[in-house]
């Protein structure tokens, strides 16, 4: 029985290991630039027009998704009562446009001043709530565009802990830089790429006791630089 | 003998506890303690709370809804219970009491909120699954350090062996993990022909760096190397398993097997693994995933490995007492002689 059992769990946790496209099947996702960096570089690789790669390899991510799950059915309810998740995801492919978030907050009629931007030495409030490695996974989900909803309630929870931090705060602003990775030898010359604020998200601070209503912004169409204009180079270090 | 019957015999198999109780130390300390530094910097109520109670998603509270939901005082209150239940876990009181409510408490936690985890959740929730089922708590541990001391005042005798299946079965649960993983690495900067530069946009990454990292520019070769490395680690993981074989089948006639057991192939492919794991720590932040990859690689070593590694260090190996376990008792090879030693 032992034995059995012991094998039963060997070939389920192994089925339940085997690669997966489950989560990359999203088209919209597909147009992010970090995806089409890797689809060109494949394309090239298989001497195919790239819009030509990306339909054939739709249709078998599709087939092989399907073919996938019916593998996995018999094993699936084992899985699901002892909660042995096997999604070994980790790291599949580098992330060349990354996204780095900023808190921004103002008074009534007020500058904006940054709270929070990944990677700042001075503007770190809450630093280390929000770099929390469950807060990053987070945050790494939010710059891609299938998240956005999840982006705008990730928000809202943030500017209230800022409206709690900061009573003369009327507004939070929340937004991400979006800005290719330099290359090595962009990083050796100092030539590095432009980036812009995408995304944005706004917190106006309620009554007392009513949820916080994230309003979506146009983005103001700031032109693109190299580094993430007025947060890290604004020497901002809010005390509570 | 039958494939069936070997299989059988081979999960019959005993020793002594050592292995499994290093692993449930490493694992329930690194749970407790990730743990404890989300509830220290309030990261739970933000995470595990929902969207109504001040969390950042409307989430499924599973069983929680039958006490009241996701409230920032049921996610503390069960976050605090599976606290105090890995620190009784990691120091072996009441074992397996402890590991089953460590088990439901992490494992209900951990899958509230799929956008706030990682591939630490998934190893943790398996490693603590076998654990519980392991007897770990025979070694290392209050538990056996209390049925010892009755055992030696006349009570219960003490056996200080459990089934060796539960550490094998972590061993292949590392080696799926690292080969699933390399298999998934289909990018072309991971893959080798291609540019190589995986690992050079990875540690980029404003979301995982510890602190800035294009110093490494002059450096680029470096990475590269370590990129391709990377992959062919995680894509050879089944040469672990082939090298656990090998030990296993030492007596076994055959050139390949004698090279793996002379180079010491499990003991290489370990401490590179172990590099990895260091390279990753002090680049990146990806939460408790070395640290519990960790719980598995000490469970790679043989309980009579770690035993003369404690009496060299000063710890003694005496008959059932708490501490180190004394000396792995496996039982006699079957006639056929197929199951020389352990692996």
């Amino acid at each position: 029985m032992r034995a059995a059992l012991v094998a039963f769990h060997l070939v389920a946790i192994t089925l339940s290991g085997l690669p997966s496209p489950e989560g990359g099947l999203n088209r919209a996702t597909w147009a992010e630039p970090t995806v089409q960096v890797e689809f060109a570089a494949w394309a090239k690789r298989f001497g195919m027009e790239q819009r030509a790669f990306e339909d054939a390899l739709w249709e078998f991510a599709n087939t092989y998704n399907r073919g996938y799950k019916q593998l996995l059915t018999p094993v699936k309810p084992y899985e699901d009562l002892i909660g042995s998740e096997q999604s070994w995801k980790m790291f599949i492919a580098p992330h060349r446009f990354p996204t780095k978030l900023e808190i921004a907050g103002r008074g009534a009629g007020g500058e904006w001043g940054v709270l929070f931007l990944e990677s700042s030495p001075t503007a770190t409030w809450r630093a280390d709530l929000l770099r929390l490695e469950r807060l990053r996974s987070s945050i790494f989900r939010w710059g891609w565009p299938n998240y956005s909803s999840a982006w705008s309630k990730g928000c809202g929870g943030i500017a209230a802990l800022a409206f709690a931090d900061f009573p003369e705060l009327d507004e939070v602003r929340c937004r991400f830089w979006k800005a290719r990775t330099p290359s090595p030898e962009q990083a050796r010359s100092g030539d590095l790429p432009v980036g812009q604020w995408t995304s944005p998200r706004l917190v106006r601070r309620g009554k007392p006791g009513v949820p916080l209503v994230v309003e979506r912004p146009t983005p103001t169409g700031a032109a693109p630089s190299t580094a993430p204009v007025g947060a890290a180079a604004a020497d901002v270090e809010p005390t509570p | 003998m039958s494939l069936w019957r070997r299989w059988v015999a081979f999960l019959d198999r005993r020793e002594a506890a050592t292995s499994l109780a290093l692993a449930r130390i490493v694992l329930g300390a690194t749970i407790a303690s990730h743990l404890a530094y989300m509830a220290w910097v309030g990261g739970d109520l933000l995470v595990w709370a929902d969207a109504a109670y001040g969390g950042l998603r409307t989430l499924e509270p599973g069983w929680l809804a039958h006490v009241g939901g996701l409230t920032p005082e049921n996610v503390r209150g069960l976050l605090l219970v599976t606290t105090f239940a890995a620190v009784a876990f990691t120091l072996g009181v009441s074992t397996r009491v402890a590991a089953f409510v460590t088990w439901v408490g992490f494992r209900t936690l951990a899958d509230l909120n799929s956008h706030a985890g990682g591939a630490y959740d998934e190893l943790a929730k398996n490693i603590l699954l076998l654990l519980l089922v392991s007897g770990c708590g025979r070694a290392l541990s209050f538990d056996a350090w209390w049925a010892a001391r009755k055992a030696r005042a006349g009570g219960a005798p003490f056996d200080p062996l459990v089934p060796a299946w539960p550490r094998y079965v972590l061993i292949f649960q590392l080696v799926l993990m690292y080969w699933a993983t390399g298999m998934q690495k289909v990018s072309s900067g991971w893959v080798p022909g291609g540019s190589a530069d995986a690992l050079w946009y990875i540690l980029q990454q404003p979301t995982w760096q510890r602190r800035e990292m294009t110093w490494l520019a002059p450096l680029f070769p470096l990475t590269q190397l370590a990129t391709l490395g990377t992959w062919f680690f995680e894509q050879g993981a089944p040469l672990l398993l082939l090298a656990f074989w090998f030990r296993h089948t030492r007596t076994r006639p055959g050139r390949l097997r004698a090279v793996f057991n002379r180079l010491d192939v499990r003991s290489l492919y370990l401490l590179v693994g172990l590099g990895m794991h260091a390279g990753i720590e002090a680049t990146m932040d990806v939460g408790a995933f070395s640290w519990a990859t960790m719980a598995i690689y000490v469970a790679c070593f043989h309980p009579d490995e770690w035993t003369r590694l404690g009496k060299r260090l000063g710890f003694s190996g005496g008959a059932p007492r708490a501490g180190w376990t004394p000396r792995a008792v496996t039982p006699p090879a079957p006639a056929s002689g197929r199951l020389p030693s352990a692996p």
